[in-house]
C-alpha cells in the first residue's frame, strides 16, 4: 500500500515506523525540512518539504497513486484541507486528526464523515479515556478492555515487594488467581520475552496479561498490594485534556482542578457540574495545600510543559499523594521518567492516535488492533471463517510465528482459556498477541 | 561502528562476487580454454564463497545500521570485492603480480577501465569476461543490488545507499528504498540489453564483443577486448551506438526511469542535463575543428574522432577510437579539463559530477555580486528550486578534497613516472575513472609501466574516486572506530 503521512511529528514517526516494519511504502510531508531529515535518518521512507495543505506539495507526494492519506499535523485545518484535497483526486481512505471541539460538533449541515474524511481522530478524547482507564486500576501500567468489557488487558511491573519475584508462574502462592488469567508477554529490558511455563520472574520485568475483568481485578488487588485505592483525584491543567478527563471523573471520584488563566478557569467551571475549579499555579505549595491534597489522592498532571509536569508530580508525591500520573509530550523523556520511577504513570497522547489509526487500517478484516505503550507488539483480534487455514484445527497443531501467542478465544460470548487441545471453529473470535513483525504472518494463518 | 554488522553484510557482497566468478568458469568451458584458465576461476569463486559463508556465520546478528556502519560496510565490502576479484588474474597466471591484479580490479569495479594488460588479443575469454563483467557490478554498485535483493535490509539499506550512489543529493524514485534500487537496477539491465542487441545485429559485432563492450559502456567503465580499444573494429555504425550509450550512461537515471514511465520531457527541464549536453556538444565542436585545422583527416572523420573522444572522456568511460595524445595541445588539456567535470550526479560516470560544477559555477558568479551589493540577498538556485547551504558548502568542501587529493597525488606520482603531465593526469585518470590519461598512459599506452607501488597508490585514488571521497576518507577519521 501506498501511504502518504502529513506531520512528521510524534504520531507521525510513530506511525511511519510501524507502517514500514509492515513494508509499506510511506511517504511524509512536513513544512520542517529538521524534523524531516531526522524522520528520513531512522525510517525508510520518501520525505517532501512543504505544507501538507499545499496543492502542490500533495502533488509532488503522487498523492493520486496513494491508497492513505493520514493527516496528523498539530494544525487541525491543514489536516482537514489536506483530506478534502485526497478526497478530490480519489485516495480510497483519509484519517485526520482533529482536536478543535469546534470542529468535531457535527450538524445535519455540517459532518466532516461526509466531507469525505473516513476517521476523525479526537486526540484529546482519546488520550483523556485512557488516564480514565488507568485510574481505575492504578495498579496495572495499561490496562483496556476488549470484547465489549469482557476481556481486559493489563501490564504490572514487577518491583522488589511483588510476590511473583523470582518465581516461576507455578510457583506462586496464589495459584487460583494466575491459573485464570493468560500470561502474553514479558518486556525485560527493552526485550520482548514470550513467556513459557518455567519463566521466572525477574525484578523490573513488565508482565501482560490477559483475562476476565474481574480476574485481572483481583489479580491486581493481590500484586498491587501496596497501592491504596484512592477517593480524590486532582487534575493540573485545565486545558482541553485536563477539561475532558474532568468530565470522565468526576461523577466517580471527587475532583479538584487547577488552571492559572483566570478566562481558561472559568470557562472549566461552567462546562463542568461538581469538580472544584481552582484559579491557580499547580507548581506552588499554596495551591497544592489548598486543593486538599492528603494520602488517598491521585495527583495529573496534565500542562503542556513536560518539565513542569514532572516536577509538579515530584512535588505531589512530597506532600503525600498515592498515586501521580503526568502527561509527557516529547518521547525523549518518556524512558529516563519511567525507569527511574519518577511517577507512577506516564501518559504520552500520540500513543492513542497512533492505537486509534492502526486499528482503522486493520479493521476491515482484523477486529481490532492494540498497541501497548511499553511493549514492542500489538493485539489482534481476528474472527475465524471458513476461509481461514486455522479452522477446524487444534491450538497445539497451529504452527504460529516467532514471537506470538494465541491469548484468548471468544466462543458464543463465553471467554475461553487458550489452552493446546481448543479447537478453532467457525465464528470464534481470537485475540493475538504478536510482535510487529509477525502481523503479515498472522493475517495469512487467519484471515 | 558495530564492526560484526559490518562484516555480515560485506559477506552478502562477497557471496555475490563469488557466484559472478564461478559463472565465468562457465564461459572459460563454452571456448574450451585450457584446465588452469577454468580451474582458477572455479578455485576464486570456491575460495570468496566460502569466505563469504563462513563469515556470515561467525557474524550473525540483528540488522540495525547506522550511518556510520553505511560506509564502513561500503568501504569494506569494496576493499573485499577487489582482493577476491583478483584471484583469478592470479590464479590463472594472466597478471601474476598480486598488487598489478588488484589494480585491474579495482579499475574494473570502480569503472575507470586503466590496464596493466597488454596485447587484449592474446587473453583468454574468460579473463575478458571478468573484467567486463567487474565494470558491470561496479557501475550501478554491488551493494546497491544488495539493497535492491536482501529483503530484511529496511532502513540500513538507506545507509548504504547513500554511502555508494555517486551525486550531492541521493533521489529516492520510490519511498522504498529498496524498490529504488531494484528499478535502477532494472534500468541499468534494460539499457544493457538494448546495447547489446544494437551492437550485434546493427553493428555487426560478435555477441561475445557485444556483451564485454555493453558492460564496458554502460558502466563506464573502458575495458575493451582489443588492444586499440573500439578503433579495433573501424565501423562508424559501432561508434555511433557506443557514443549514444555513453551519453546515456552518464547521464542521472532518475531521469531514463522516468522517460521510460512516460516522462521523456524531464530530461531538458533538469539544468544538470542541459549543462551536460551543451558542454559536451561544444566540446565536441572545438575538437572537431581544432584537429581537423591541424590536419587530421577529413571532417567526417574528425567529427567522429572528436565526439567519440570527448563523450568518452567526460563520461568518464575512457574507450578510444583515435590516439587523442597525438592531438594539438588545446585539444588534449581540454580532455583533461573534460576529466574533472566527469558525468551526471546518479549516474555511473566518475568525475567531479556535472552538478557540482554547475553549482559551484553559480556560487562565484554569486559571490562577486556579493562583492558588488555586500547587503543583496542571492539564493542559489537549481531548476527553479533552491538549494540549500549545507548541501553548498558540502559541494566546496568536494571540489577542495578533489583538487587537494589531486595535488598531493600528482606530486607523489611524480616519483614513479617519468614526467610531469604522466604523474598528474594518471591521477586525474584515476581519481576520475576515466582511465587513459596522457603521455606515458595515454590512449595507446597502458599503466604496466608504472611500477607496483605507483600502481597500489593508484588504486587508493581510484576507490576514492568512485564513492566520491567522504565515503572513503571518514574512515581514516580517528573517531570513525569508537564506539
Amino acid at each position: 500500500m501506498r501511504i502518504v503521512i502529513i506531520g512528521a511529528g510524534n504520531a507521525g514517526q510513530q506511525l511511519a515506523k510501524r507502517l514500514c516494519e509492515e513494508r509499506h511504502s510511506v511517504v511524509m510531508v512536513d513544512v520542517s525540512a529538521d524534523a524531516l531529515a531526522g524522520a528520513e535518518a531512522t525510517l525508510d521512507i520518501l520525505t517532501i518539504c512543504g505544507s501538507g495543505a499545499n496543492p502542490a506539495t500533495l502533488e509532488e507526494a503522487q498523492l493520486d497513486r496513494s491508497d492513505l492519506l493520514i493527516a496528523v499535523t498539530d494544525n487541525d485545518e491543514t489536516n482537514i484541507l489536506a483530506c478534502l484535497l485526497a478526497h478530490s483526486v480519489g485516495v480510497s481512505k483519509k484519517v485526520a486528526r482533529v482536536t478543535d471541539p469546534e470542529y468535531l460538533n457535527r450538524s445535519s449541515h455540517y459532518n466532516l464523515q461526509e466531507m469525505g474524511i473516513d476517521l476523525v481522530i479526537n486526540q484529546k478524547q482519546e488520550c483523556a479515556r485512557e488516564v480514565f482507564n488507568m485510574l481505575q486500576m492504578p495498579g496495572a501500567l495499561e490496562a483496556f478492555d476488549l470484547f465489549a468489557g469482557k476481556v481486559m488487558v493489563a501490564g504490572f511491573s514487577i518491583n522488589s515487594r511483588s510476590p511473583l519475584l523470582d518465581r516461576t508462574p507455578a510457583e506462586c502462592d496464589r495459584l487460583d488467581l494466575i491459573q485464570n488469567v493468560r500470561l502474553i508477554a514479558i518486556r525485560r529490558k527493552n526485550t520482548l520475552v514470550v513467556p513459557h511455563g518455567d519463566t521466572v520472574f525477574r525484578k523490573n520485568d513488565l508482565v501482560y496479561l490477559v483475562g476476565m475483568k474481574d480476574d485481572i481485578t483481583a489479580f491486581s488487588d493481590w500484586i498491587c498490594s501496596d497501592i491504596k485505592p484512592f477517593e480524590k483525584v486532582i487534575i493540573a491543567g485545565g486545558g482541553d485534556l485536563g477539561l475532558m478527563l474532568a468530565k470522565f471523573i468526576e461523577t466517580e471520584f471527587e475532583c479538584v482542578l487547577l488552571e492559572q488563566n483566570e478566562e481558561r478557569a472559568r470557562l472549566c467551571s461552567s462546562e463542568l457540574n461538581k469538580t472544584l475549579v481552582l484559579r491557580a499555579d499547580a507548581l506552588t505549595e499554596t495551591a497544592l495545600e489548598e486543593s486538599g491534597l492528603h494520602d488517598r489522592t491521585a495527583f495529573v498532571a496534565l500542562t503542556g510543559d513536560d518539565e513542569g509536569n514532572i516536577m509538579n508530580c515530584l512535588m505531589a508525591q512530597k506532600k503525600g499523594a498515592s498515586f501521580t500520573a503526568t502527561q509527557i509530550t516529547r518521547t525523549d523523556f518518556v524512558d529516563v521518567v519511567e525507569q527511574l520511577y519518577l511517577v507512577n504513570r506516564v501518559v504520552s497522547p500520540y500513543i492513542s492516535t497512533t492505537n486509534a489509526i492502526l486499528h482503522y487500517l486493520r479493521s476491515q478484516k482484523v477486529q481490532a488492533a492494540s498497541l501497548l505503550h511499553n511493549l514492542p507488539g500489538e493485539l489482534l483480534d481476528v474472527i475465524i471463517t471458513s476461509k481461514s487455514k486455522t479452522a477446524g484445527k487444534k491450538i497445539q497443531e497451529i504452527k504460529m510465528p516467532k514471537s506470538s501467542i494465541i491469548a484468548t478465544i471468544l466462543r458464543d460470548n463465553e471467554v475461553l482459556t487458550a489452552t493446546g487441545d481448543v479447537k478453532l471453529t467457525l465464528e470464534d473470535r481470537v485475540l493475538i498477541f504478536c510482535h510487529p513483525s509477525a502481523v503479515k504472518k498472522i493475517q495469512s494463518l487467519f484471515l | 561502528m558495530n564492526k560484526r554488522m559490518v562484516f555480515h553484510l560485506v559477506s552478502y557482497m562477497t557471496l555475490v562476487i563469488g557466484v559472478a566468478m564461478l559463472a565465468c568458469a562457465g564461459i572459460a568451458v563454452l571456448y574450451n580454454e585450457p584446465l588452469n584458465i577454468r580451474m582458477s576461476f572455479v578455485y576464486s569463486g570456491g575460495i570468496a564463497i566460502v569466505f563469504a559463508l563462513v563469515m556470515n556465520f561467525l557474524t550473525r546478528c540483528e540488522i540495525n545500521l547506522s550511518r556510520r556502519d553505511g560506509f564502513g560496510i561500503v568501504t569494506l565490502g569494496w576493499l573485499f570485492a577487489t582482493v577476491f576479484g583478483s584471484l583469478p588474474y592470479i590464479l590463472s597466471g594472466v597478471i601474476p603480480h598480486p598488487v598489478s591484479a588488484c589494480f585491474e580490479t579495482m579499475s574494473g569495479f570502480t569503472t575507470t577501465g586503466a590496464s596493466v594488460l597488454s596485447n587484449l588479443e592474446s587473453i583468454p575469454h574468460s579473463i575478458h569476461f571478468w573484467r567486463a563483467l567487474t565494470h558491470w557490478f561496479g557501475g550501478m554498485g554491488v551493494l546497491v543490488l544488495c539493497v535492491a535483493i536482501l529483503p530484511f535490509l529496511g532502513v540500513g539499506g538507506m545507509q548504504i545507499y547513500r554511502a555508494e550512489m555517486p551525486g550531492p543529493s541521493k533521489d529516492r524514485l520510490t519511498p522504498r528504498i529498496t524498490t529504488t534500487a531494484k528499478l535502477l537496477w532494472g534500468v541499468y539491465a534494460l539499457l544493457t540489453l538494448l546495447e547489446t542487441l544494437l551492437l550485434h545485429f546493427v553493428g555487426k559485432m560478435n555477441w561475445f564483443d557485444s556483451l564485454c563492450h555493453t558492460f564496458g559502456t554502460m558502466a563506464t567503465g573502458g575495458f575493451s577486448t582489443r588492444s586499440a580499444s573500439v578503433g579495433a573494429f573501424d565501423s562508424g555504425v559501432i561508434d555511433a551506438i557506443i557514443i549514444v550509450f555513453m551519453f546515456l550512461a552518464g547521464v542521472n537515471f532518475s531521469l531514463h526511469y522516468y522517460a521510460l514511465t512516460g516522462k521523456p520531457g524531464r530530461y531538458f527541464k533538469d539544468p544538470e542535463f542541459r549543462f551536460y549536453f551543451f558542454f559536451l556538444g561544444a566540446a565536441s565542436l572545438f575538437l572537431t575543428f581544432n584537429i581537423w585545422s591541424h590536419g587530421a583527416g577529413t571532417l567526417g572523420r574528425c567529427f567522429r574522432d572528436a565526439t567519440f573522444t570527448a563523450t568518452s572522456i567526460m563520461t568518464t568511460t575512457g574507450f578510444c577510437t583515435a590516439d587523442f595524445d597525438k592531438w594539438p595541445d588545446a585539444s588534449r588539456l581540454l580532455l583533461v579539463l573534460m576529466m574533472f567535470i566527469g558525468g551526471c550526479a546518479g549516474s555511473t560516470g566518475g568525475g567531479m559530477k556535472v552538478v557540482r560544477i554547475f553549482i559551484m559555477f553559480k556560487k562565484t558568479v554569486r559571490e562577486l555580486r556579493l562583492f558588488m551589493r555586500p547587503s543583496a540577498v542571492f539564493q542559489i538556485k537549481l531548476g527553479g528550486k533552491s538549494v540549500g547551504q549545507e548541501i553548498i558548502s558540502h559541494i566546496s568542501a568536494f571540489v577542495a578534497i578533489f583538487i587537494l587529493i589531486f595535488a598531493v597525488g600528482s606530486f607523489v606520482m611524480t616519483f614513479f613516472t617519468p614526467d610531469i603531465v604522466t604523474a598528474t593526469t594518471s591521477v586525474v585518470a584515476t581519481l576520475g575513472n576515466i582511465g587513459p590519461g596522457l603521455n606515458a598512459v595515454g590512449a595507446s599506452q597502458n599503466f604496466a609501466a608504472i611500477p607496483v607501488a605507483g600502481q597500489g597508490i593508484l588504486i587508493l585514488f581510484m576507490l576514492l574516486g568512485r564513492l566520491e571521497l567522504y565515503t572513503v576518507l571518514i574512515l581514516f577519521l580517528p573517531g570513525f572506530w569508537k564506539k
